[in-house]
């Protein structure tokens, strides 16, 4: 009779890079044999696959990892600084970290921690910028201490007023991002120029404006929801010229279809890379995404930061406000504004689907809001809940046909 | 004027249904296994032989369900929301304006309209809690076949306290409450009852107080609808051959385009 | 071409016909709604305000002259004056009028040196903007106790006395006299020094603050007045609007109201000089726009929003 022995051959961290390497060679696989698959697309892939330290010896900046969308990039930009998204939907690397995590997890945050902790240069990140915006974020620190992972020397908190409309709420935002700006200047040991902030201001606008035209595009139909989204992932990635030239190569190359089909607004928590299940199911369910208002998409960049003071202070006080005045999170307490970015869209889509990540309250509450006023202007309206698991593709796959045949 | 076949692939079975001009002629259902095609081939000839048809009669079959995909030969999918809405309407002589279906695997409460369109749906996500595995697994712990069971509800003194849907909970609940010396009967009224609970739930707080109907294979347990009528204060019908709306409602869509 | 750029464009052609039209035969008129002072030798127009307080066809007219021939040219004039408003409503302001074209000039000076624009905050134009109604109340009231002899001569033209227009405008013509004291008798002399420090005032406020007469202007009060016979309208959709205060960030006059409007539809303040800066710089497809009849003419929209890009010509 012989013993049963299992040694293991590799450590943990070596088992779930290879899992999740694993993972994202089956995305790239499934991307590239796509029927509309085209080689720019290469491009943007090439970005997300790539590892800080590679993305910060390609764009020879330091990096600054920061969470959610509020810290203006043209400050980081203009000071030389590139700022690291932390975002990743990566199942495998989300399951890594759950045993540190509540079971109710936002399984977003929790791929973040998990690639935080498996990726052998995250120490990369010297600094973390955190903008209280929800709960997760908020706790992402503590949450990563108590995973284990190796503290940053800084972690950097950019105290976000949750209310908008409030002239008090903003002139407090308008100071913090003002300390934001002091904080970066010592760090870097650079003076912010109102000349340099303009011009990556401008570039940034170029970038926007091109990624308007690409817009534009899938406002027609002409660009798959997966390959829309996986665009805008990488400008998390990516400096803003580059992605916008990449972006115009792809423009002239898609194709706009007689026939539209049925037209959907994709809304709540944010799709990242590497995980487009509710894109590629809505496209299994023969729904077009022509618009959305993810903040990890069409809400990436807030674009047009329009100004009629281009001193210093008039340039950071306008970025500051579009930033803020402009940002759509459910965890703004005023946000009734926000069904402007749908209605606004009322002619380019048929209805509404709502993605709520599983432990994502914000958005979770936000979408029994938004249902009643959906419902209330007429707009049908569906609200899917789920997380990165494949198990409920077939009941996802089912409601999205019915809701569908409902259009 | 040729057949009209609607094929529903479900989560636990297969279930045909052969119409001709809107009658309904054939119906057959057999237990979901691995080769669904093949399976469903073989039911389909089984229900044209029962009515001495061949396949050639056939003018148009639809398939719906979870594995309406596996079925190559279909002349055209349709969701099952909109299957089960259609069959609902017309089995209910267009009565239907809320459909509670237990399926296998999930429940789904459908809203429809005046004119039998689905104006709204809901569906449990990802859990079978409440399900037909759920009565399944009952039958097995209890030791009591499922037809039986809506003999098994009419005949309880009392309802049993069971407060988990979950497939896997109930069963030590059931377990402890089997070992306490609680009946069988009053067991399964608790069974019944927790489910509607779980339905009614999944119905919300709108739901008109007539046109209340429930379908699914787990529908031929009255004792579900007496719980779910008992549960809302309102008037629960079960459709006549409840197992077969779905594929009734897919065969019929053909005969609407 | 962004809708800035145009705007720049007409602004500098209107300044030239109407400051040096004249010239060449171009004669609008003494009814314009805009500050084309008559004070600039050979201007192409004169500003409606003159010919208001004026002694001949306007308020300032004799008792006696306001029963002939002469009332009817003070009638027509008052309806030429309308009808202009009526058809361009508050564009006057934002981008016909030479006066404000200057003090986007000075604007831009302080623009290419990079200071920091002041704010009269809170939001400048609602605190101050009741002036321009006292202005306007001097400027109806004075001319005919003048006209009854009961105020002496030298009050008559009150406003132009102590008009910035009248003292800046005419230094593009090379004229530099009004510009300066005069002292042939006491209320000239008081005039004209209020005139001198009003211009100094305008001319480093408006250095400073984007269209700083414009808050006070008498004339933006009186086309106000006259919003309900316009043909164009400043129309906004809430349920379009997401909130991001870029209308309230590019407006030179501080509007706060086309941000906060959460209901209405016209959102055309009383200080509003026309720009349509808010309507061009608005990414939300559709949520402001100029109306005309009824009719859009300018819709607020992404694509207009991005193609904006060198934002501080505005």
């Amino acid at each position: 009779m012989s013993t049963h022995t299992n040694s293991p051959t590799m450590s943990r961290q070596d088992a779930v890079r290879k899992r999740a390497e694993r993972e994202h060679g089956a995305m790239l696989d499934e991307l590239r044999t796509r029927a509309d698959y085209l080689s720019e697309y290469e491009y943007f892939m090439e970005r997300l696959t790539e590892t800080p330290a590679q993305l910060a010896q390609r764009v020879a900046m330091t990096l600054v990892a920061s969470l959610c969308i509020q810290a203006p990039l043209e400050i980081f930009h203009a000071l030389g600084l590139f700022s690291y998204r932390i975002s990743c939907a990566s199942l495998v690397l989300g399951l890594a970290a759950a045993p540190a995590l509540p079971t109710l997890a936002c399984p977003l945050l929790r791929s973040c921690l998990g690639m935080l902790a498996n990726q052998p240069d995250s120490a990369i990140f010297q600094q973390w910028l955190i903008p209280t915006t929800c709960d997760w974020v908020v706790k992402f620190p503590e949450m990563a201490r108590l995973a284990g992972l190796a503290e940053p020397d800084d972690i950097y908190w950019l105290e976000l007023p949750h209310l908008k409309d409030a002239a008090a709420s903003q002139g407090r935002w308008g100071a913090e991002v003002k300390r934001l700006v002091r904080h970066l200047e010592k760090r870097t040991g650079r003076r912010l120029g109102a000349r340099s902030l303009e011009r990556s201001m401008e570039i940034y606008q170029d970038a926007w404006r091109v990624f308007t035209s690409l817009i534009e595009r899938r406002r027609e139909g002409a660009v798959p929801a997966v390959w829309f989204i996986l665009m805008a992932n990488a400008l998390y990635r990516d400096c803003p010229k580059g992605w916008a030239e990449a972006v115009e190569r792809v423009i002239p190359r898609l194709l706009t279809p007689n026939d539209r089909g049925k037209r959907v607004f994709l809304a709540g928590s944010p799709v990242f890379y590497p995980n487009y299940k509710i894109p590629s199911l809505l496209e299994e369910a023969g729904l077009r995404v022509t618009a959305d208002d993810l903040c990890s998409s069409e809400r990436i960049i807030p674009g047009a930061v329009h100004y009629r003071d281009p001193s210093l202070d008039g340039l950071v006080e306008a970025l500051a406000e579009r930033y803020h005045q402009g940002c759509l999170c459910p965890t703004f307490a005023d946000n009734e504004r926000r069904l402007g970015s749908i209605l606004s869209q009322r002619e380019s889509f048929d209805g509404v689907v709502f993605q709520v990540l599983k432990g994502c309250h914000p958005y979770d509450l936000e979408s029994f809001v938004l249902e009643k006023a959906m419902k209330e202007h007429g707009i049908r309206f569906i609200r899917i809940e789920t997380d990165y698991a494949a198990e409920d593709r077939q009941n996802i796959l089912t409601r999205l046909e019915a809701f569908r045949a409902s259009l | 004027m040729g057949l009209h076949v609607g094929l529903d692939l479900g989560s636990t079975a297969i279930k045909i249904a052969v119409l001709e001009n809107g009658a309904l002629l054939a119906s057959r259902a057999t237990v979901t296994a691995p080769g669904q095609e093949e399976v469903a081939e073989r039911l389909l000839h089984e229900a044209l032989s029962c009515i001495d048809r061949s396949p050639d009669d056939v003018e148009r079959l639809v398939a719906t369900g979870y594995g309406k995909r596996l079925y190559a030969r279909a002349d055209r999918m349709m969701d099952e929301i909109t299957a089960n809405a259609v069959g609902a309407f017309h089995c209910s002589g267009g009565e239907a304006r809320v459909v509670v279906n237990i399926g296998g695997q999930d429940m789904k409460v459908i809203f429809l309209d005046e004119g039998g369109r689905v104006a709204d749906f809901k569906m449990n996500d990802k859990c079978a809690a409440g399900a037909g595995r759920f009565f399944e697994q009952a039958a097995r712990i209890l030791d009591a076949p499922l037809e039986r069971f809506g003999d098994l509800y009419q005949a309880a003194s009392e309802t049993a306290e069971l407060n988990s849907t979950c497939v896997v909970f109930a069963e030590s609940e059931m377990v402890s409450l089997l070992a306490r010396g609680v009946p069988r009967e009053n067991i399964v009224k608790g069974l019944c009852h927790s489910v509607a609970r779980r339905a009614v739930s999944l119905i919300g707080s709108s739901s008109p107080q007539s046109g209340l109907y429930l379908d699914g294979g787990p529908a031929c347990n009255h004792g579900l609808a007496d719980a779910m009528a008992e549960e809302l204060l309102a008037p629960v019908g079960v459709l006549p051959m409840p197992q077969f709306t779905v594929a009734i409602g897919a065969a019929r869509s053909t005969a609407e385009g | 071409m962004t809708l800035s750029g145009l705007r720049l464009l007409v602004q500098h052609a209107a300044f030239a016909m109407l400051m040096y039209g004249g010239r060449f035969g171009i004669r609008l008129g003494p009814a314009l709604p805009c500050f084309a002072c008559p004070y600039v030798a050979g201007c192409g127009g004169g500003c409606y305000l003159m010919a208001l307080q004026g002694p001949f066809f306007g308020l300032g007219m004799p008792w006696a002259a306001a029963t002939g021939v002469w009332l009817w040219r003070a009638v027509g004039y008052l309806l030429f004056f309308v009808l202009l408003v009526a058809l361009f409503g508050k564009l006057w302001c934002g981008w016909i009028c030479p006066f404000g074209t200057l003090s986007d000039w000075l604007g831009l000076v302080r623009r290419k040196l990079r200071i920091r624009e002041s704010a009269l905050s809170p939001r400048g134009t609602t605190r101050f903007g009741w002036i321009k109604y006292v202005l306007l109340a001097m400027l109806v009231v004075l001319p005919p106790f003048v006209a009854a002899g009961w105020l002496p001569q030298d009050f008559s033209l009150a406003f132009c006395n102590i008009c910035p227009g009248k003292s800046l405008l005419p230094l593009f013509a090379g004229e530099t006299k009004y510009l300066g004291i005069d002292f042939t008798n006491h209320v000239t002399t008081v005039f004209s020094t209020v005139l001198v420090v009003v211009t100094a005032v305008v001319v480093v406020g408006s250095f400073f603050k984007d269209r700083f007469f414009c808050m006070v202007c008498p004339l933006l009060a009186l086309m106000h007045i006259l919003k309900p016979v316009t043909f164009s309208r400043l129309r906004k959709e809430p349920d379009r609007c997401t909130g991001c205060g870029t209308c309230r960030r590019v407006c030179p006059m501080e509007v706060e109201d086309v941000y906060t409007e959460k209901i209405g539809n016209d959102v055309q303040a009383g200080a509003c000089i026309g720009c349509q800066t808010c309507v061009g710089s608005c990414a939300g497809d559709g949520a402001l726009k100029t109306t005309y009849f009824g009719k859009s003419v300018l819709v607020s929209s992404r694509k207009r929003a991005a193609q904006a890009i060198r934002r501080w010509f505005w």
